[in-house]
């Protein structure tokens, strides 16, 4: 089994960064680019950020997951390209280039490249303003970070405002079929088309 | 004496003025009646914000808090270029709700004699009626004159 990418473990890098400042007050942030624009999400919802070989993604006949990432001896996991969850549907679509695999599903997440981690007391982040209290994604932004003069959305991946339970069950289900045991399963009938 | 004091105080009637703020956003000139403007300032880091309605630009950062940047162009027809790298905006206050408008560029601060600013058409759209204060004379040019307040308000109703 050929390599997938490289990958870094997050944890391992949060451990070492709360016990390097003595406390557990200071949380690590990964910032990452979606597009033009800049995101943050707090490391302890991340297991792995790993560059992928995208020639050796599995690929999924569905608009949310179009990716799986096979694992050696383990189930693969489904990856959503994150711009799509963020922006309208017609918003050009962006270059993908990592994948935040999450710690508390067997979900990845796609988006551009790994900006920073950084280390940051969680009262710094702010409050989005009030003023946007009813906009769609609401619920999915933790708050605002700082990093240098440019400000960024901290988003909570593991909520159900960037993935609903119903797209999470719908993850589940295209990789049962996609699994060798979920195709056996699933003979006669209609299975998700992998390529 | 009679005829003096009503001189003086005819005078003093052609003497109120209000100030304005005239900008340049899309290539158009607008103005905004400066009450209600807490601050104006330059801004080049921008933060769309996933999921913001169209009359929203972004987040930028004042002195360490993200402030919403709000767009006055999709209320009054003007079209939607996108953002300049540097640009300015408008910082006001309603109660505790803050927020700024986007512009690309602050031309003036003038002080306008009230006679001079033209009202507004009586056809006017409804929607527009308490934004649009009237029309004043910029230039070679004619150019509306906008509540800052009502505008900023407009706008944080739709997005809040």
């Amino acid at each position: 089994m050929p390599a997938i990418g490289e990958s870094r473990c997050v944890n391992d890098c949060v451990m070492k960064s709360v016990s390097g400042v003595g406390g557990v007050t200071e949380e690590m942030w990964v910032l990452f680019r979606v597009g033009d624009s800049l995101f943050g999400a707090s490391g302890a919802q991340i297991s792995q950020i790993v560059t992928p070989d995208f020639s050796l993604l599995g690929k999924l006949d569905s608009l949310n997951f179009p990716y799986f990432l096979p694992q050696p001896g383990k189930s693969p996991i489904a990856c959503a390209e994150l711009s799509r969850i963020l922006f309208p549907p017609e918003t050009p679509k962006v270059a993908s280039s990592t994948l935040l695999l999450l710690k508390q599903s067997p979900l990845a997440l796609l988006v551009g490249d790994i900006v920073d981690v950084l280390g940051l007391p969680k009262d710094e982040l702010r409050p989005l303003p009030l003023i946007l209290r009813k906009i769609r994604l609401r619920e999915a932004i933790c708050g605002i970070g700082f990093r240098e003069d440019r400000s960024f959305c901290v988003l909570d991946l593991d909520g159900d405002m960037l993935l609903s339970p119903e797209e999470r069950q719908e993850a589940e289900r295209l990789l049962k079929v996609s699994s060798p045991k979920g195709r056996r399963k699933s003979h006669g009938r209609k299975a998700t088309k992998l390529s | 004496m009679i005829l003096q004091t009503a001189r003086i105080s005819s005078e003093e009637k052609e003497e109120e003025t209000v100030l304005v703020v005239t900008v340049a956003v899309s290539n158009k000139t607008v103005a905004f009646l400066q009450e209600g403007i807490k601050e104006i300032t330059r801004s080049s880091s921008l933060t769309p914000i996933p999921g913001m309605p169209e009359s929203v630009v972004g987040l930028v950062n004042l002195r360490g808090e993200p402030e919403a940047l709000l767009d006055f162009r999709s209320l009054v027809s003007i079209s939607k270029e996108p953002p300049l790298q540097v640009f300015q905006i408008l910082l006001g206050e309603m109660g505790e709700l803050r927020a700024a408008l986007y512009v690309d560029e602050v031309l003036d601060l003038l002080d306008v004699p009230k006679q001079d600013i033209i009202p507004p058409p009586s056809d006017l759209d409804e929607n527009l009626k308490p934004l649009l204060v009237g029309e004043i004379s910029y230039g070679d040019e004619k150019i509306p004159l906008f509540s800052f307040s009502h505008t900023l308000a407009r706008l944080a109703r739709r997005d809040s």
